[in-house]
């Protein structure tokens, strides 16, 4: 009698017997989805790494000396000496870099320069507040752009979807800084004056109470970021629409609406989802400037303050935090999109 | 459809590109305004934000200048950064675009890396860390805006360049032993060029948006630079007052943006790619 086939069964190899490396290469296979998240997150935080490093660079290609810059030329030679201490400006850069990022994980990310805070007690407050106008800027804007694109791609040449493409055309052009000044120009100045044009937020009450200053700082951000929603939502909806299961459903004689929203709309969805991310991202770029020309008191404003302090410890630690907060937004709709990508639901043999 | 326009039949342009042609004066306004205005663009005329009047047009700004003058002169800077930074950012990103194309291994995938780690950021931000450690300068505005719009411009012109070298012309190329360089200057270069010009009017509009926004925050230039983005930054708290300070620059931005971008729309869907009829 021979042994027992079944443990050299060449076919079915059970797990235990392979070897740790060959486990560890289908563990992390693209394909799985702990590969995917592995090399997403692996992704990400290398970007944030190589932003992280951009302040460092910034600060070093360019001639002249850092604490010279920060505190201008009439300052006195002790002054600057002390910040070159404080900023470790004489260890080599990649040991100061390496001190900052040893400090930076664990979340201390120093003291400001200018006003004697640390750097969380400076921006802590701010988070809700661009929180909300994110928040608020999202509701504005990704519904309805879905929507637009959705209805434009299914009657292709229509009036709407003629309408729609010159408004994305037109709305992807104009920057943020005119359109909020024209929002202001209709909607708080001479035309009707019905919203507040500078946002002066009174610490005392909540800011759910004051809901009424974020409106148009994000209408502002909506339409910004509202084109390329549109636009991708509108190109993934054709794509599919052109497919032949499509016309196939059709010719089955499902109903349209059948057609549009359960056999078309599903394969539509990943693209939408990733367009969203990349305008999420994108928000929290245009931030900036929108809390700076409404006069909202959040990070993005923060930054520009400390920049032009040259404040270095608070633009280090907001350039991370927005960088952590951008890959956050890719990883998850990365993540939706394959969740909602019905290709990938079905189990491969 | 109104077949009577004759530059429609001519250049095949569809209506929105001739609204666009229609807007492109405004360049001009910007360039070449600064010769035909009345006033300096710091000569004291009236007092402060004073409506319009027979001698300044659309009356004064914050600081008694004529809104007119400083507009006429406020254009050439914006419009000259956001030019040259698209040329530059499209040169830069063509050259490592194509080297992509041609060049593989991990020098070619460490620098696409980081790339992709540029890219990632909101320009903006990106724009203001870098304006942390330089000296306050449009020549540094500049350099940002080349590194803030060349990775994107190296990722597309990177897609063309491996299309083609996957043609069979390509392959016949280093089938007999062409070298690299000559096969991107003689094989890929004249096959991409069409969408590198493309994307120059693109990155002109995303350049004015970024250069807009970076002069409205005060950065490159000093306060008191004729300026529109510096203009809306500095009205801004007069607009209820004298609103022209703002809707001048405001028109002249919006309608360069919305002009460049639909010609470029019509012109890419005639020339470029038939199939996408946005």
């Amino acid at each position: 009698m021979p042994p027992s086939s079944a443990s050299i069964d060449p076919v079915v190899t059970r797990q235990a017997e392979l070897s740790f490396r060959t486990r560890l290469r289908n563990w992390l296979q693209p394909r799985s989805w702990s590969g995917f998240l592995v090399r997403r997150i692996g992704a990400g935080a290398v970007a944030v790494l190589v932003i992280s490093l951009a302040v460092l660079v910034a600060t070093e290609i360019l001639p002249g000396d850092t604490a010279r810059v920060i505190l201008g030329q009439e300052a006195s030679p002790e002054r600057v000496e002390q910040l070159r201490a404080l900023l470790h400006l004489d260890l080599p850069a990649w040991e100061r870099y390496a001190l900052w990022l040893k400090r930076a994980v664990f979340g201390d990310f120093g003291t400001s320069l200018v006003n004697d805070m640390t750097v969380w007690d400076f921006v802590a407050h701010r988070f809700a507040v661009t929180g909300i106008l994110v928040l608020f800027a999202s509701i504005l804007a990704y519904p309805v752009a879905l929507t637009l694109g959705v209805l434009s791609a299914v009657r292709p040449g229509s009036f709407l979807d003629r309408a729609v493409a010159s408004l994305t055309v037109i709305f992807g052009a104009v920057p943020n800084v005119v359109t909020g000044m024209v929002l202001t120009l209709l909607f708080a100045t001479s035309v009707w004056a019905v919203l507040p044009a500078i946002s002066s937020i009174s610490p005392d009450k909540p800011l759910w109470d004051q809901l009424s200053l974020f409106v148009l700082p994000a209408l502002t951000l909506a339409l910004g970021v509202v084109s390329g929603v549109v636009y991708n939502a509108r190109a993934a909806m054709r794509d599919v629409m052109q497919m032949s299961y499509v016309t196939s459903a059709r010719l089955n004689g499902l109903p349209e609406s059948n057609v549009i929203f359960l056999q078309a709309l599903p394969n539509a969805l990943p693209t939408c989802i990733q367009a969203i991310g990349v305008a999420l991202a994108d928000t929290l770029g245009g931030a900036v400037v929108v809390e700076i020309l409404f006069g909202l008191p959040g990070v993005g404003s923060a930054l520009n303050q400390s920049v032009h302090n040259r404040d270095i410890q608070v633009v280090q630690a907001l350039t991370v935090i927005i960088a952590v907060a951008v890959v956050c937004v890719f990883i998850v709709s990365d993540v939706l999109a394959r969740l909602a990508t019905p290709r990938d639901r079905t189990r491969r043999a | 459809m109104m077949k009577k326009l004759a530059i429609r039949n001519w250049y095949a342009l569809s209506a929105r590109a001739c609204v666009g042609l229609a807007l492109m004066p405004v360049i001009l306004i910007g360039i070449f305004g600064s010769r035909f205005s009345a006033y300096g663009p710091i000569d004291f005329v009236d007092m402060p934000l004073s409506p319009p009047t027979p001698e300044a047009m659309f009356g004064t700004d914050f600081e008694g200048h004529d809104v007119l003058s400083r507009f006429l002169h406020g254009g050439w800077q914006l419009l000259g950064v956001a030019g040259l930074g698209s040329l530059g950012a499209v040169f830069i990103g063509s050259i490592l675009g194509l080297a992509g194309g041609v060049f593989s291994g991990h020098g070619a995938d460490l620098l696409y890396r980081v790339l992709d780690g540029i890219m990632v950021f909101p320009p903006l931000v990106l724009i203001l860390v870098v304006m942390t450690g330089t000296t306050d300068s449009e020549l540094a505005v500049l350099f940002v805006l080349w590194l803030v719009l060349a990775p994107p411009v190296a990722r597309i012109i990177r897609v063309a360049a491996v299309a083609i070298s996957l043609t069979e012309y390509f392959q016949a190329a280093v089938a007999i032993g062409t070298g690299k360089f000559r096969l991107l200057v003689q094989e890929i270069a004249p096959n991409v060029v069409p969408q590198i010009l493309a994307l120059i009017p693109i990155y002109f509009t995303a350049s004015l948006s970024l250069a807009t926004a970076v002069h409205f925050l005060g950065y490159g230039v000093s306060p008191f630079t004729p300026d529109w983005g510096v203009m809306l930054a500095e009205n801004q708290s007069g607009l209820e007052l004298q609103p022209w300070g703002v809707v001048l620059p405001v028109v002249a931005i919006v309608a360069i943006c919305v002009g460049v971008n639909l010609v470029t729309d019509g012109l890419t869907r005639r020339y470029l790619d038939q199939s996408v009829h946005m």
